[in-house]
């Protein structure tokens, strides 16, 4: 992983690990950041979790209500790929802290 | 776009088992939809909005990255593939609940457009049939004596044949409709009566052979100079000869001593507060709420508690009906002005109006005099359609479907803010046999509040939080006011 991250050496010139100064300014970027992340996928997972009940039962003619549930059905889905995809980027910024951290 | 929604949308409710489906209306929006509908339609607004303001906080993490790794060597696990998997799959939603909330507003607003046309249409075909009924009317009598004069004698006849005296002939009719009690229910019969409510002005414009086109002009239809006050003011004129409609001065006093209160949290509350119609009991319930200085007001003003045409000692009476419909200074109407100066009501104070039948045409009419500070009102089962309030006034109009009374304030004015909620109270259960107007009673309109108070509709949410903020959340007082009818 840290062949490819961007903590690592992403160009020619020193890795961020070397110079001191940088990493612990690298750090507290990746700390900033893994907080806004948590905070935004939290929110979004709030909101997938209030929109899976679907109040609309008996309102309308029922090939409406189905065609309506799975559209709807989509939308929570995509909220729910979101929440993955900001669990997946937490992952990564905090494997990039640990790697940070552990360095001399 | 094919929406999901508006091909099929159907009526937004009344199917069976459905009696506690609310379909709200109004308030300045041109949808009609049930509540819950309405909710989703906001919640995915809601959503999209969202969608928007979590690409702006994912952008700035993003640039938050001041070594980030281009984009061809991105690879699993990597950081920038997964935040540019969030952006994109936030997009989607982005995408998604706009298209589904536009499909869920264009059905709405689909039927509420068909829903305007049925009741304009329906509106015209009324001032057409009352205008043309009102033109051959002499004929139509002459045709119809000998045919109405015969089956009258057969039917007495054959009342005495069957012991019943000439006062029990009308046994029949009454047995009939307690056996069917389902015909004073069905949805069809309000709105037939709204729309026939709306042309008696048009059937005495035949009658004085108006021509149709001026009598559509002034109706409710066109400039609304002629509707349903100028039949009721009719009503009144051919009345009062004979001793019937009278009006009279009124009288209030306190029924007992203020006691203690708490605010009102929903429409509920509201429905559960107003004075029960009982013949010698307050009409009108007065809460103060707020500081020594700046009060807040709720008036309760109940429905008729005495049918009787003649003058009682009783100002919520037929009398008082009629004279209001007219807007020709009801005995009611001015018992509840008058109640709430005795109980101290300055001129700016807010008020909450709240009444149920003839109580909630009142409200609505001391609403719009302007004598008073009223800022909301919550009506219950009242023929006040046609009632103008001052723009920004919140009004909170509930209807049952299968409610005769509301459809005799007439077909209501389309342009109003009001917000109207509907809902059919004996859609799946079975209607009660042994009262005459089942789905007009205040325990009914009380059910409906409390649906109402569980019902996610933003418009009935804000209307309970401004109800909130008005008389916050300290106890406050409460008196009860009885009027009478001077000289009785």
């Amino acid at each position: 992983m840290t062949e490819v991250f961007t903590i690592g050496p992403s160009s020619a010139g020193p890795s961020v690990l070397d110079d001191p100064g940088r990493r612990e300014r690298r750090l507290a970027e990746l700390r900033r950041r893994r907080t806004l992340l948590r905070a935004l996928r939290d929110d979004i997972d709030l909101v997938w979790r209030s929109l899976l009940p679907a109040e609309v039962d008996g309102s309308w003619r029922s090939a409406a209500q189905r065609e309506y549930l799975e559209r709807r059905g989509e939308l929570a889905g995509e909220l729910r790929r979101a929440c993955r995809e900001l669990d997946d980027a937490l992952g990564a910024v905090n494997a990039a802290i640990a790697l940070a951290v552990a360095s001399p | 776009m094919t929406d999901p929604a508006a091909p099929d949308a159907g009526p937004p409710a009344g199917g069976p088992g459905e009696s506690a489906a609310l379909i709200v209306s109004g308030g300045g929006s041109t949808m009609v939809a049930t509540d819950a509908l309405l909710a989703e339609a906001a919640t995915l607004r809601g959503l999209q909005a969202a969608a928007e303001a979590w690409q702006d906080r994912l952008e700035r993490i993003r640039l938050l990255d001041s070594e980030p790794l281009p984009a061809p060597q991105w690879s699993d696990g990597d950081a920038g593939l997964s935040t540019f998997g969030a952006q994109t799959a936030i997009h989607g939603v982005g995408v998604r609940s706009r298209t589904l909330a536009d499909a869920l507003v264009s059905a709405a607003e689909g039927y509420g457009r068909a829903e305007r046309s049925a009741e304009f249409l329906a509106g015209v075909s009324g001032v057409w049939l009352g205008h043309a009924l009102g033109r051959l009317a002499p004929f139509l009598a002459l045709a119809a004596i000998p045919a109405l004069t015969g089956g009258t004698i057969a039917w007495l006849l054959a009342g005495l044949a069957a012991g019943r005296g000439p006062q029990g002939a009308a046994e029949p009719a009454g047995g009939w409709f307690a056996g069917s009690p389902r015909v004073l229910t069905n949805p069809l019969l309000p709105a037939a009566v709204r729309v026939l409510a709306s042309s008696v002005d048009d059937l005495a414009a035949g009658l004085t052979a108006v021509p149709f086109p001026v009598s559509f002009a002034l109706g409710d239809q066109g400039a609304g100079l002629l509707g349903v006050t100028t039949s009721a003011a009719g009503v009144l004129a051919v009345a009062r000869p004979f001793g019937l409609l009278r009006e009279t001065s009124v009288t209030v006093a306190r029924a007992g001593r203020p006691v203690a209160a708490g605010p009102p949290t929903g429409f509920g509350d509201l429905a559960a507060r107003i004075p029960a119609a009982v013949r010698g009991g307050p009409q009108v319930r007065v809460e103060r709420y707020g500081s020594a200085e700046a009060g807040a007001w709720v008036v309760y003003i109940g429905g008729t508690a005495e049918w009787s045409p003649g003058v009682t000692g009783e100002p919520w009476d037929l009398s008082s009906n009629v004279a209001a419909v007219a807007e020709a200074g009801a005995g009611s109407y001015r018992a509840v002005v008058a109640a709430m100066r005795e109980a101290g009501v300055q001129p700016a104070d807010p008020v909450l109006q709240v009444g149920h039948s003839q109580g909630g045409l009142i409200a609505s009419q001391v609403a719009a005099s302007g004598e008073f500070n009223t800022v909301m009102v919550a009506t219950f089962g009242a023929p006040n359609g046609q009632v103008s309030v001052p723009d920004g006034l919140v009004v909170v109009a509930t209807e049952h479907l299968d409610d005769l009374v509301p459809a005799l304030g007439g077909v209501a004015d389309q342009t109003a803010d009001r917000v109207v909620v509907r809902r059919e109270v004996f859609a799946s259960e079975p209607v009660p046999r042994d009262q005459a107007l089942p789905a007009h009673e205040l325990v009914a309109y009380r059910e409906t509040g409390r649906l109402m108070d569980a019902s996610p509709e933003p418009r009935l949410r804000d209307f309970r939080a401004a109800m909130a903020t008005m008389l916050g959340g300290s106890p406050g007082t409460m008196s009860r006011w009885r009027g009478r009818r001077a000289g009785t």
